[in-house]
């Protein structure tokens, strides 16, 4: 359901041949409305080598933005303790 | 939490794809997206009229409206049109932006700084996360305005793709100003936008192949000056050229090694042309390659550690590559048609080429070893691609069919961006510089 | 401004004809005297920087008067329209591609031959041209090639080599820009331009 919401609001910079696989893993903190309470933090970024770091960076964007754009996500109010916390991670692998 | 536990692993399994009984957060895998336009606005500055900005409009308008057609230009921006002006300094809130689905917004101020100077404050705001994502305070002289804007959009440009933004550049094409084909033709250097166009050389001489070296403070260009073909190295800080001293024979198609303190050209010579390494400061030359038939088109790969080249030594032209030093020639070519003039992206991901297909010309691009071939433009006669620094454009002369002369058009890697260079003279043969210095 | 000035006319746009055949008498005869009277005019190699990444140049043509553009040939109109009358044409084509001398191609180099032999004096630059169905470098290729033909047969038929200054426009000076096959047919050629006389005869 997550997935579902996120997917059509992220517009991640498309990727070339240096870029290399970069994936964003993102915590985010939701209020009972489905909406983001406080910034959403990168928490961790894997595949940074020495000459992709503005590509990290426009992707972390990309991600951010992703976020803030969908919230306030709908889910079901009765399981919020289940989704109060959420770590998204963002893999650009299947992006054509 | 327990007493729920059935329903939850059930949403956990349909969130995440797998059980998540463990503590902590709820982990979600998004691996696909969607490849659109970012959504952005760029609304007019709040200021008013500087004298010798924009024609009869106020600064504001004119410094927004390059930005505005730089990143639109790009298709990879769609533009909300945004009633009203805002500035930088008067914070109204982003609210209305967000509302208007504007995912990114472009603010800024720009205002004399004495001595014939302008400031611009340009600000790339996150409309969702109410942040500054990028600024800058680009300070330029009042005539070179448009400088101004396009840094601002390369600005934006890089902090939403990660690419440099080729909007600061220039463009050297060889115009052709007179009513017959080869007639008062000029090597012209112009913003890559066609505009502030600049004469290099009079007219006297028929002049081609032009290439910018690595920080694009130095051209290339072969001069035909008293009916022969000379290779001309000038430096466009201080006027000084100088015609290159080569062995025997006619050169062409030179261009500079990523380091600029060499140039490959091709030399040909009793029916053969080969491919030649020239040192500038020893002035000594080595011939990478002897096969019988053209070796031509040389471009280095920006790592400088491969070499790419077009030869008709398997009957028609197709692109081969090799080790600097000429050894280790294996043909990477082997789509429809003939392929030339190979050129090595600046990210050093792709080639782009011209194919060759019956009397058809067309730019197309593949990656380093021939593979994911893509033929992107679609007119009669296309040919003689230039990347563009971000690597996501191309510039490229095309011959409309019917028309005579030929003209500089801009695409994108997808080849559904394409739109001419405006300028009003026709033009060929686009060199397109790096970041200016 | 430039495509004014006859000096500058390209060798494809002949204009020199010559009513009747006193000025080749007058070639004749006067030969010392043109020689002498022709030397080349000095010029710098390269025009003057004006290189401005910054700001446009100023607008209208420079005012001094432009030098030839590309060949000398005009400086002698009376010896080029001998050579021209005597060869039977200054150019020769070629098929598509290709760099091989036909008949008709022979037929014309073989008189220029002659005429080259009995002016002992004139250097020819060969002039290989190139349609503009192809990319700029591999035209430009071709183009050399073909100026290679011709300079191989010239020295066959007794043309000292050193006289022989073959050279390559690729498609950057097509004769015609039309893209049917009529006009780019005339693209595919070799021209032989007489450049300068030496300044003093000396051979």
């Amino acid at each position: 359901m997550i997935r579902a919401q996120v997917t059509p609001c992220w517009n991640p910079p498309s990727a070339e041949e240096t870029s290399g696989h970069v994936t964003v893993l993102m915590r985010i903190r939701l209020g009972r409305d489905g909406g983001v309470t406080g910034l959403p933090a990168v928490s961790r970024t894997t595949g940074l080598t020495t000459v992709n770091g503005a590509y990290a960076n426009a992707l972390a964007g990309s991600v951010r933005r992703a976020i803030l754009r969908c919230a306030p996500l709908k889910l079901p109010a009765e399981l919020y303790e289940a989704w109060a916390d959420v770590e998204l991670n963002f893999d650009p692998r299947d992006i054509g | 939490m327990r007493k729920s536990l059935a329903p939850a692993v059930l949403l956990l399994c349909l969130m995440a794809g797998r059980p998540a009984l463990a503590e902590g957060p709820l982990h979600v895998d998004i691996t696909q997206g969607v490849a659109s336009p970012l959504l952005i606005a760029i609304p007019d500055l709040l200021t008013g009229p500087i004298a010798g900005v924009g024609e009869g409009t106020d600064a504001g308008t004119a410094l927004a409206e390059v930005v505005r057609a730089d990143l639109l230009s790009t298709g990879l921006y769609h533009l909300l049109g945004v009633e009203g002006r805002y500035s930088a300094s008067t914070e109204t809130g982003l609210a209305p932006f967000a509302r208007a689905g504007a995912q990114a917004l472009v603010l800024g101020r720009v205002r004399p700084a004495g001595n014939d100077l302008l400031s611009y404050d340009c600000a790339l705001y996150d409309v969702f996360g109410a942040r500054i994502e990028a600024s800058q305070r680009i300070t330029v002289p009042v005539a070179q305005w448009r400088r101004a804007a396009h840094r601002c959009a390369d600005l934006v440009f890089s902090a939403t793709t990660g690419d440099p933004g080729h909007f600061d550049t220039r463009l050297l094409v060889v115009a052709q100003k007179g009513e017959a084909p080869g007639q008062a033709v000029r090597l012209v250097s112009m913003d890559y936008d066609g505009a502030n166009p600049s004469d290099l050389t009079q007219g006297r001489e028929l002049v081609a192949m032009p290439r910018y070296a690595p920080g694009s403070r130095r051209i290339l260009y072969l001069s035909f000056d008293d009916g022969r073909a000379v290779l001309v190295l000038a430096n466009l800080d201080t006027g000084q050229m100088a015609s290159l001293k080569l062995p025997e024979g006619v050169p062409s198609a030179a261009r500079f090694s990523p380091d600029g303190r060499s140039v490959i050209f091709s030399l040909a010579r009793d029916g053969d042309a080969d491919i030649y390494l020239l040192d500038l400061a020893s002035g000594t030359t080595r011939q990478l390659t002897s096969a019988p038939g053209a070796d031509t088109s040389p471009c280095f790969a920006p790592d400088g550690a491969s070499i790419v080249f077009e030869s008709d030594r398997s009957g028609q032209p197709q692109i081969y590559r090799m080790a600097p030093d000429g050894s280790d020639q294996m043909r990477i070519s082997f789509g429809k048609g003939a392929h030339a003039s190979p050129a090595w992206s600046p990210q050093g991901d792709l080639i782009a080429f011209t194919q060759i297909d019956g009397d058809r010309l067309r730019i197309g691009i593949m990656k380093p070893d021939g593979s994911k071939e893509r033929i992107i433009t679609d007119g009669a006669r296309d040919e003689d691609p230039s990347w563009g620094v971000s690597g996501r454009a191309l510039m490229f002369q095309r011959t409309v069919s019917g028309a005579a002369l030929p003209a500089i058009w801009m695409t994108d890697l997808t080849g559904k961006v394409v739109r001419r260079i405006a300028t009003p003279w026709s033009a060929s043969e686009p060199a397109w510089s790096g970041k200016r210095p | 401004m430039v495509g004014e000035t006859p000096m500058t006319r390209l060798p494809h746009h002949r204009l020199w004809r010559l009513p009747d055949l006193r000025l080749r008498w007058l070639l004749a005869l006067g030969l010392p005297v043109l020689v002498a009277g022709c030397q080349r005019p000095t010029q710098s190699l390269i025009p003057p920087p004006l290189f401005d990444m910054q700001q446009p140049a100023d607008a209208g043509p420079p005012a001094n008067a432009l030098q030839p553009a590309v060949s000398r040939d005009a400086d002698h109109p009376a010896m080029l329209e001998d050579f021209e009358t005597f060869a039977g044409s200054t150019r020769i084509l070629f098929a598509r591609n290709s760099a091989e001398l036909d008949l008709a191609a022979r037929a014309i180099l073989d008189r220029q031959a002659q005429w080259l032999v009995l002016h002992p004096e004139v250097r020819a630059s060969l002039q290989g041209h190139a349609d503009e169905l192809a990319t700029r470098e591999q035209q430009f290729a071709l183009g050399e090639r073909r100026a290679a033909a011709m300079k191989f047969y010239l020295t066959a038929h007794g043309v000292a080599a050193d006289r022989l200054l073959p050279t390559s426009f690729g498609k950057e000076r097509p004769a015609a820009t039309g893209s049917d096959e009529a006009s780019q047919s005339r693209n595919r050629r070799g021209e032989t331009v007489l450049v300068g006389l030496p300044a003093t005869p000396s051979r």
